[in-house]
């Protein structure tokens, strides 16, 4: 499906030069410096899988997608989508993925929901019946319908990137770019979105899924790369990544009496924050939280608990 | 005083950190002094004069207006349609100096620095390339009265524009409005009062004309120290306006909120 | 081609109905549109009225080389709005949606808004044409060449069009085009809007690289019988197909060269 060989892009940034006239004389001279983004990454993906690229902000990330894309053209090496090259066959390629950057919209702003889809089954020629098929699923799975005569921009970021989703599969494309589609969104809009991006993959679309929330990860991706300074240091299952990093969740636990200290055995640690809070660090790879509730709750009543994930910025940094 | 000093030294500063960039943007403007040069050379060449004016003061009304327009002229709103939206106004508001003033020195920066490296440096050019005249020294010592109410009635203008953004949330059609007097009534193009019928009869009279059409008569030396009275009532009732819209405009945030 | 004009005539309709969301906002707003510029047209007025004639020609032919350069920079304001402000898409990196669409990249750029209130500036220009041709005596003296000069304003819009496109294509370079726009298309359309003969060579010679020259000038200039070849009435085809294909060249070169934003 997408096949990417020795993959670099650098960008030139020019250096402005001190004194007089610098900007001309900079632009004359075109001295300054080429930072490699991406620096020669080769990998596949096949069919039907969900992948995760995950790394922190700078590493690569997006200039891989915008090359995958066909936004951007390589320094060096080749990418292949479908069989083709998106850069030489724009068009053809980019008729057959779907795409969604959290941060920019790709919606109309000043027109209703409703009109959005109908431009958009327009410019991708979506025949009327599948149209017809396909929003039902949509409102089924997304529920399009509650907003669906609002204008895009009073949309709520949780309803608009419902809306962008839908609008980026509408004309059922092979494969799914997603950047970081669940940003800035509260827990049950995250969740219905999970949910939706799992079917669209179980019916056989592939997705290239970058977040910044461990958790999409988890529950999405059967394979993960991570990227940073423009290579790609692991390219596996999450349990691969797990293993080499260590999957700490931290699960906090309030008593609703204080508890005499006590430990729990089974190499788990638990920190005692005040006589009635703890703390236990745990990895996911040994314990669901399941598991370690069960164990806690038999110490006394819980009154209220919450779980602290890694975050991928310091996940990433034990890869060295 | 010290306050206001500060702010219009520190926009003097921060412009020059793109002095070549604005030298580039001069040379683009220069251009379209030479255009209404070279079209009063054609229409009023044959004929002698037009109104009052003969040719060779036609030329150098063009390029000396160039000039004026390229020191006067302010950043849409001054920008303060910029902190509504975002909401920081409130905060400038509160503080223990006043709006107006403060607004207005920070622009007033701007527009010392446009005086240096945007109006200077076109002077420059067009006295190489078409001609100059160096008026005697007591229109010399008008212009500086002049050249400072034109500026100052200009930055009031500037402030209208901005101050309505606590009304409509969108000044594109008022500052369009402006732009709109600013090239036909201001007397960069065209002296104001040979505008045709009525219009060339009121329009002279109106603020807009303080910023080219009375300093270019000065200059001239068409007009004494009599082309400074409308510019110095336009002044004085701008001031008033715009303090009194300020105060409007602090009502309109309590009663709103922030 | 035909499905892209189709698609492109769907997205104009889509914002045409937007913009009807308000009529009253929106009818006011073309209203006010046309009396704003017509101060364009009073300051020609001013300049010719108090003298006749500027470099041989009447108030009623340079009224109709105004009149067909304003058509040709309102219509062009209208519907290349997106064109004229394409530096905030190189800048802000909003160019890459552009390019998602599996349309040539053009005409998802150019469908992507409309700025119909500025159909005023073409009501006004178009006004003055009319009464221009009129003055000089309509069909019934200019005969044929009446209905040449009424269709001259298409050729105009389309050389504009076309020279805005090799302007925003630079932004794909050097980012901020605002000093370039300044000069190729607000002096250069300022320029043109008076018999270009006026000028010094330099300056005439800057007018017909940046092509504007045959928008208005070269045209009517035979058409009014004021000089030149009938060939005068043909080259703005040639120069309308040229600086099209020359600013494509550049427009498919600068989007290999955009960097996009951001990491």
């Amino acid at each position: 499906m997408i096949t990417v060989q020795n993959l670099k892009k650098d960008f030139f940034v020019p250096e402005i030069l001190p004194g007089p006239f610098g900007t001309i004389r900079s632009l004359l001279s075109r001295k300054g410096k080429t930072v490699t983004a991406v620096d020669d990454i080769s990998f596949q993906i096949d069919q039907g899988e969900f992948v995760g690229y995950i790394g922190p902000n700078g590493a690569g990330k997006s200039t891989t997608i915008k090359m995958l894309t066909g936004i951007l053209h390589p320094t060096k090496g080749s990418v292949s989508v479908l069989g083709h090259s998106p850069q030489g066959e724009r068009r053809r390629v980019v008729g057959q993925m779907g795409v969604v950057f959290g941060q920019r919209s790709q919606l109309w702003w000043d027109l209703p929901l409703q009109e959005s889809f109908e431009l958009l089954a327009a410019m991708y020629k979506v025949p009327e019946q599948r149209y017809n098929t396909m929003l039902r699923a949509f409102d089924d799975l997304l529920q399009l319908g509650q907003f669906w005569q609002t204008p895009v921009r009073k949309l709520s970021l949780g309803q608009r990137m419902r809306g962008e989703i839908a609008a980026a599969l509408l004309h059922e494309p092979k494969i799914l770019f997603l950047d970081e589609p669940t940003i800035g969104l509260d827990v049950v809009a995250k969740q219905a979105i999970r949910e939706f991006l799992q079917e669209i993959n179980q019916q056989g679309v592939t997705v290239l899924l970058t977040t910044h929330d461990l958790r999409d990860i988890e529950r999405l991706c059967q394979r993960v790369m991570v990227i940073n300074h423009g290579k790609i240091l692991l390219d596996g299952s999450i349990e691969h990544l797990y293993s080499q990093i260590g999957a700490e969740s931290t699960l906090i636990v309030d008593f609703n009496q204080p508890i005499p200290s006590h430990s729990l055995g089974n190499g788990l640690h638990i920190v005692w924050e005040s006589n009635s809070r703890a703390a236990v660090k745990f990895d996911r790879s040994r314990y669901s939280p399941n598991d370690l509730l069960q164990l806690m709750s038999s110490l006394g009543e819980i009154r209220d608990l919450h779980i602290v994930e890694p975050d991928i910025e310091s996940a990433v940094a034990k890869l060295f | 005083m010290r306050p206001y000093w500060l702010l219009m030294t520190k926009t003097y500063r921060r412009n020059l950190q793109y002095r070549v960039a604005h030298l580039v943007d001069t040379v683009g403007s220069s251009i379209f002094g030479y255009i209404n040069i070279y079209i009063w050379m054609a229409a009023a060449g044959p004929i002698g004069k037009v109104g009052n004016y003969s040719v060779q003061q036609l030329v150098l009304w063009a390029a000396f207006g160039q000039v004026m327009y390229n020191a006067v002229r302010w950043t849409i709103g001054l920008n303060i349609q910029l902190a509504v939206r975002s909401g920081d106004v409130s905060l400038e508001l509160l503080r223990p100096i006043d709006f107006f003033g403060y607004v207005i020195s920070r622009q007033a920066g701007d527009h010392l620095y446009g005086l240096l490296y945007r109006a200077a440096p076109l002077y420059l050019l067009y006295a190489i390339t078409i001609g100059y005249r160096i008026p005697p020294l007591p229109s010399l010592l008008l212009l500086i009265p002049s050249f400072a109410l034109a500026a100052y009635v200009g930055l009031c203008l500037g402030y209208l524009e901005g101050i309505s953004s606590f009304w409509t949330t969108d000044i594109r059609w008022i500052s369009y409005f402006n732009m709109v007097f600013l090239t036909a009534a201001s007397g960069v193009q065209v002296p104001v009062d040979i505008l045709p019928g009525v219009l060339g009869r009121v329009l002279p009279f109106a603020p807009w004309a303080t910023l080219v059409h009375y300093p270019n008569r000065i200059y001239l030396g068409l007009q004494g120290w009599d082309a400074l009275l409308v510019p110095a009532v336009w002044a004085v009732l701008l001031t008033l306006i715009c303090r009194g819209l300020t105060t409007l405009a602090r009502r309109h945030l309590e009663v709103q909120g922030g | 081609m035909r499905d892209g004009l189709k698609l492109y005539r769907r997205l104009v309709a889509a914002s045409w109905r937007a913009a009807l969301q308000y009529k009253f906002s929106f009818l006011v707003s073309i209203f006010f549109n046309f009396w704003l510029s017509v101060t364009d047209l009073l300051v020609v007025l001013t300049i010719v009225y108090s003298t006749n004639t500027v470099g041989g020609w009447n108030l009623a032919q340079i009224g109709v080389i105004y009149g067909v350069v304003g058509i040709g920079k309102a219509l062009f304001r209208t519907f290349g709005s997106e064109l004229h402000m394409f530096q905030d898409y190189v800048i802000r990196g909003e160019y890459d949606g552009i390019l998602l669409r599996p349309w040539p990249s053009l005409l998802v750029l150019l469908s992507r808004r409309f700025e119909f209130f500025r159909l005023g500036g073409v009501l006004q220009a178009g006004a003055a044409l009319l009464l221009s041709l009129h003055y000089l005596g309509g069909p019934r003296v200019l005969g044929w060449k009446y209905f040449y000069l009424l269709l001259l304003p298409l050729t105009g819009t389309v050389i504009i069009f076309a020279i805005s496109v090799a302007i925003a294509a630079c932004a794909f370079w050097f980012g901020r085009i605002r000093d370039l726009q300044t000069l190729a298309f607000y002096a250069a359309n300022y320029a043109a809007s008076y018999p270009t003969s006026i000028y010094p060579g330099w300056m005439r010679t800057l007018l017909t690289l940046i092509p504007v020259t045959f928008v208005g000038y070269i045209p009517v200039k035979f058409a009014l019988g004021l000089g030149g070849s009938a060939w005068y009435l043909v080259l703005p085809w040639i120069v309308a197909a040229l600086t099209w294909v020359l600013s494509l060249l550049l427009w498919r070169a600068g989007e290999a060269a955009y960097q996009s934003s951001g990491s």
